[in-house]
Parts: C-alpha cells; structure tokens; sequence
C-alpha cells in the first residue's frame, strides 16, 4: 500500500484509501478530532497498491481526460504513468522521496522536477508537483478542534479547523474539514495565511474498491477560478499487492 | 519699400564700423551654434543607439497582437486570421520589414538540469531583419540558419543548463489543449544580444513552435519595423482601419515599453537645455554688444531723429544690425558645426578600447558615434536668429526713445 504522510493525502487521496477502518469497527461514539483525521490521512496508507485512475481536467482554455495508472510502496515510492489518450501514453511521474522525475517516452528522457519547478502543474492539472511529494499528518503537525456544522447537514457530521503548528513544514494558513457520520471526508477547504480560501477538495462515491470503503471519486476546484477543476476518479484499486523494488527506478521507466 | 530696403543697407554698414567688435560677437555666435550642434549630434549618437537596442531591435517599432494577448499573454490567444493580417500588413507602404513570431513557455533540459525558458517561433530570415543577428554576437554551429530541430539558445541560458553546440536539449511544455508536449532539439547557436533575452529566451522555428505548443498554424505576435521612425503616427492609422472588427491589439513601441520611451524622451528635455544655456550665452553677447552701440551713436541717433526717422524705423534699424550679426556669425556656426559633427559622424569620440560604456540598461560600443538629424540643424539656426533679436529689444527701443535735443547736445 502506498503511504502519502502528507496532508496531500487530501489531495491525492485517490491513492489509498482505508475503509475497513471505519464501517465494522466498533468506534468509540465521541471520537476526537485527532482520530477522526488520522483514520482519513490512513484513508490511503497500505504497504503497496496498484490502482487505474481517471483524471478529469477542466480548465478556461481546454477539457482533457487522462488514463492512469498508479503503482505504490511504502511511504516514499509512487509511480504514476498515463495510459491514454494516445499522445501521452508512456509519459510517466516518478516519486522516491522527494525527488520527483517525469519521464517523456517520446524524446525517451528523464527529467528531473527541479525545486523551482514544484510548485507548477502536475501533468497539467491543478495539482502541483509539490503535492505530489508532500508529507504531514493532520494530527501532528496541526492544532485541532471542533466546530459547528454550518451546512445544515446537521449535527451528523464533523467538521474540524486544522490549524498547522508553528515548526510545520505546511504552506496552509488554516484548513476545515468535513467529516461524515461514517468517518469519511466529504470536504476540506484549504485557506492561505491571510485567511483567503484557496483550493477546495471533496469527496464522494464511496464504495468497496480492494476490500475497503472508499470514496472513488475527488475533485479538486481552486477557489479563484470558478467553473475550472480536477477531479480522480478510482476505476479500480487493489491493495498490498507484491510489487518489486526495481519498479521505482529511472531505469524501469524506459 | 525704399526704407526698408535702406534700414538693411545702413545696419549692414553699421555692422563694419566696429568690425573687430561685429567679428567678435559673431563668432560668439558661431561658437555657440557650433557647440550646440555638435553636442546635439553626439547625444543623438548616443540615443539613436539606445533606441536601436532598447527598442527596435527587441519590440520593432509597432506590435500587433490578439487583442486580449497583451494582458494575459495566453498561449491559446494566437492572433485571428494570421495570413490576411500577415498580408495586410505587407502591403503598407512604410512597413520595412515584419516578423511573425510564436511565443510560449517551456521547461529546457540537459541531463539533470531543468530551467524555465521562454520559446520564441521565428521565422529566421524575417527575424533577422529585425534582430539582425549578425551585430548580436551570435556563436553558431554548423551554418548560420536556424532548421528545424535546432535551437538557439540565450547565451546566459546555455550557461545555466550547462549546454554547448551540438548538445541536445528537451524542451517539455504543456500545449493548446493542455497536453504534455516534449521535443528533442539541437543546440546550433548560442547568442548574445545584450538584453534579458539571453538569460531566459531562446529560438526555435515558428513550424516548430507551432507543432510544439499545438497551435495548427496560429502565432502570438508580429513585429513591424518601419523604414523611418517618425512615420509611426502614419502607420499605425494606416493598420487601425485593419482592425475595424477590434480583434487585434495594435501598439507602438512607446506603449509596449513605456520605461523606454521615458528613458528616449530624455533626449527632447537635454536637447532643449543644451540650447538653451548656450543660447542663453550668445543673446548676453549681443545684447551687451548691441547696447554699447546705441550708446556710443546716441548722438547719430539723436540726428536722425530729428531729421525724421521715425522710431520705428529706428528700432528697425537697431533690430536689423543684430540680424545681420546672427547672420554672419550663423553662417560661421554652420560651416564650423558641420565640420565638427561631420568629425564625429565619421570618427565618433573614443572612450577607450574595453569600456563598457552602459546607460539605460543598455550596452553601447566604447566608440560613440555622432548622428545627425536636420531637426538639430535648423532647430538651433531659428533659436540663434530669434534670441538674437530678441536680445536686441531694449537696445532697439532705447535708441527709438531718444530725444533728439537731448541726444545731440548731451552726448
């Protein structure tokens, strides 16, 4: 299974998702927030995984559908290659840590994804290169604490502010979350430091997908252009599935 | 008509009387003019070059652009009806030369290094006519045409990715329609046009360009250079009845580059202060000199007003003699003018081999050359002509003031 230690787990959370956790489980009835995030950051924690993806963009200036497919193991190795459409197909993203390559089957390269290129669009979407790689877990490197449900959804839900703790390496100036009665995410707002509202994420389609409960489908909208988004969707994922050291390396790429 | 013609024959004889002092004050004159002209020509030199760089060289003279491009400068904002517009623009007269070019951001790679770039789509031979690349320090391998699949990059560029001649790059970028685009090119030319361009930029052909950026044919921007500068304001009315529809932008270089035009615009506000102390000079010398010969002829005066020469005609008089010391000592002022910015045209002023002479953000060769502009001609000739009239007003109505009685038995 595919660990993403990082609060990105939100963000691309189409990648492991731990649903055992939550239906059968005999959870305590007032759970804490602490507990309440950590099941979702273990939303996608395995030892491996092998997942096929759908990726959705939707922008001004263009609509374009990709194909993934996504193998994970551990908590540092991820690779992530496009299956379709056709002119793409090959063009993969390698994660070993923190160092990202994106690989061109076309000119048969490996690029390296340099510092100051992390902050710009991975594979075209409105994910960044730096979420890809990024690691925090909600219950250490945030304050957290409850608040009033203002949705109307009712007192069914949770929603908590996540507050990120002075040493943590996390660019949010102020995150809310919301959690459903059955201990999965629907929505996270992420705010910047001068408490804009940046990007906003849900959740939705939950279903078994490799023996857990999951939601399948997520979509991210950043919160200054309107009408644009990225959404995943899980096609199909399994869990702890042998996969071979070999595979996370610039060599296997080609 | 016949006093007229006798108020220019007697201030013409009057002039002679002093001729050491007439000479004198003429040649004030002449060195002023001289002066003027040549430090006009210099500086002209120098901002005709400043503009050269600065300006044409980089933006041309008038830019045309979708008309949204400017502010967003989004890569799906390719300018509508690319041919007609291309041959439209052709067909003005004025228009010296025009570039179509493809602009876009990329991520250049050589082994493990990656930098963000920009990519400019030219088509070589009409960039040049612009950019002029032979003056730009260009290093080129094998030939010196740009090809498809090959690259030129910035000379500080190349250095950043580590890349030489011959090496091969990967550009990697994201096209039209938002898919991963990437391409193997060849480095053959490393330049240096002394802009920013060789820090971030580099060419590649417009065809190129086209098929990386997935653009089917479509460009961002085309440069017109015009055969002479101050025809701008023609020429752009004549391409503004192109765009009766508003689907272009259509901008002269002063709106592109307003720090520039500032920066050029100095040359007017210098221009006028060189004339104006040296002016400022010679209109003392005439006046001081005017005004000591309506003293010592107070007598002569005071004659011929009482044998009835009207004031006017007396002032006349005064007026005239010192029109025809401007005269004199402009025609002087011209011939030594001409010499000296005929000097400095052909031989320029020396600042030294290896001096980076720099202003403006701009680098000049350590030899600046004069330019001579009519304008810094006749500009300078008018305002000797008038201040030294002008300088001779009081002179003039002193001695049209005069009483008769007074002036003969006092004097």
């Amino acid at each position: 299974m595919r660990h993403f230690r990082r609060q990105v787990l939100f963000e691309l959370s189409v990648f492991t998702l731990l649903a055992g956790a939550f239906s059968p489980r005999a959870a305590p009835s007032s759970p804490s927030p602490e507990e309440l995030l950590d099941q979702v950051d273990d939303l996608y924690r395995s030892q491996s995984s092998q997942a096929t993806l759908q990726m959705t963009i939707v922008t001004e200036r263009y609509q374009r559908s990709l194909t993934l497919e996504s193998t994970t193991k551990g908590e540092e190795n991820s690779l992530v290659r496009i299956l379709k459409p056709e002119k793409e197909a090959g063009i993969a993203t390698l994660r070993v840590g923190k160092n990202l390559w994106n690989y061109l089957p076309n000119v048969d390269r490996t690029m390296r994804v340099p510092i100051g290129m992390m902050s710009s669009s991975w594979m075209g979407s409105h994910f960044s290169h730096d979420d890809v790689v990024r690691e925090s877990r909600f219950a250490d490197d945030y304050e957290l604490r409850f608040l009033e449900s203002t949705s109307g959804q009712s007192a069914s839900e949770y929603v908590i502010e996540a507050v990120p703790r002075p040493a943590s390496p996390v660019v949010w100036g102020k995150v809310i979350i919301r959690i459903a009665e059955n201990r999965l995410p629907i929505e996270a707002q992420f705010f910047d430091e001068k408490n804009r509202r940046v990007r906003t994420i849900t959740w939705q389609n939950p279903r078994s997908e490799g023996g857990r409960i999951i939601p399948t489908t997520m979509r991210l909208e950043p919160a200054d252009k309107p009408g644009q988004f990225t959404e995943i969707k899980i096609v199909h994922i399994e869990f702890d599935v042998p996969i071979p050291d070999q595979t996370f390396t610039l060599r296997a790429l080609r | 008509m016949k006093s007229v013609w006798l108020v220019f024959r007697l201030s013409w004889r009057n002039l002679w009387r002093q001729p050491r002092r007439s000479l004198l004050t003429a040649s004030a004159i002449a060195v002023g003019l001289a002066l003027c002209m040549s430090t006009l020509a210099l500086q002209d030199g120098m901002f005709d070059e400043m503009y050269e760089i600065l300006v044409r060289r980089q933006i041309g003279d008038i830019q045309v652009h979708h008309e949204r491009y400017p502010q967003h400068r989004v890569l799906q904002d390719t300018i509508p009806q690319l041919e007609e517009v291309e041959h439209a623009i052709g067909q003005v007269r004025g228009v010296e030369a025009s570039s179509t070019r493809v602009l876009g951001y990329a991520l250049l790679g050589y082994e493990n290094e990656a930098i963000g770039g920009q990519l400019i789509g030219i088509r070589p031979s009409d960039e040049n006519a612009i950019t002029k690349f032979q003056d730009a320090a260009l290093t080129q391998f094998p030939d010196d045409t740009l090809q498809s699949g090959e690259i030129w990059l910035g000379a500080h560029l190349a250095k950043r990715l580590h890349a030489h001649l011959q090496r091969e790059i990967i550009v990697v970028t994201q096209a039209a329609n938002g898919a991963i685009s990437s391409q193997i090119f060849v480095v053959t030319g490393l330049i240096k046009l002394g802009s920013t361009f060789d820090r971030t930029q580099a060419y590649i052909t417009l065809a190129d360009a086209q098929a990386l950026f997935g653009l089917s044919g479509g460009a961002h921007e085309i440069a017109i250079v015009l055969r002479e500068r101050e025809s701008i304001d023609t020429i752009m009315s004549s391409l503004r009845a192109l765009n009766e529809r508003g689907f272009l932008s259509i901008q002269p270089w002063f709106q592109i580059n307003p720090t520039a035009a500032k920066l050029i615009g100095l040359r007017e506000t210098a221009a006028w202060l060189i004339a104006a102390i040296v002016f400022g000079v010679a209109a003392l010398g005439v006046l001081n000199t005017m005004l000591m010969a309506v003293l010592e002829r107070t007598r002569e005066l005071g004659v011929l007003s009482a044998l009835g020469m009207r004031p006017l005609e007396i002032s006349a008089l005064i007026l005239t003699e010192a029109l025809w010391m401007s005269i004199v000592g402009s025609c002087l002022g011209l011939v030594l003018g001409g010499a000296l910015d005929l000097y400095l045209v052909v031989y320029g002023i020396d600042f030294g081999k290896g001096t980076e002479l720099s202003f403006g953000g701009v680098t000049f060769d350590p030899i600046l050359h004069g330019a001579i502009h009519l304008s810094n001609v006749f500009i300078p000739l008018w305002v000797v002509l008038l201040t030294s009239i002008l300088a001779s007003i009081w002179p003039a109505v002193r001695a049209a003031t005069l009483e008769p009685i007074e002036a003969i038995f006092k004097h």
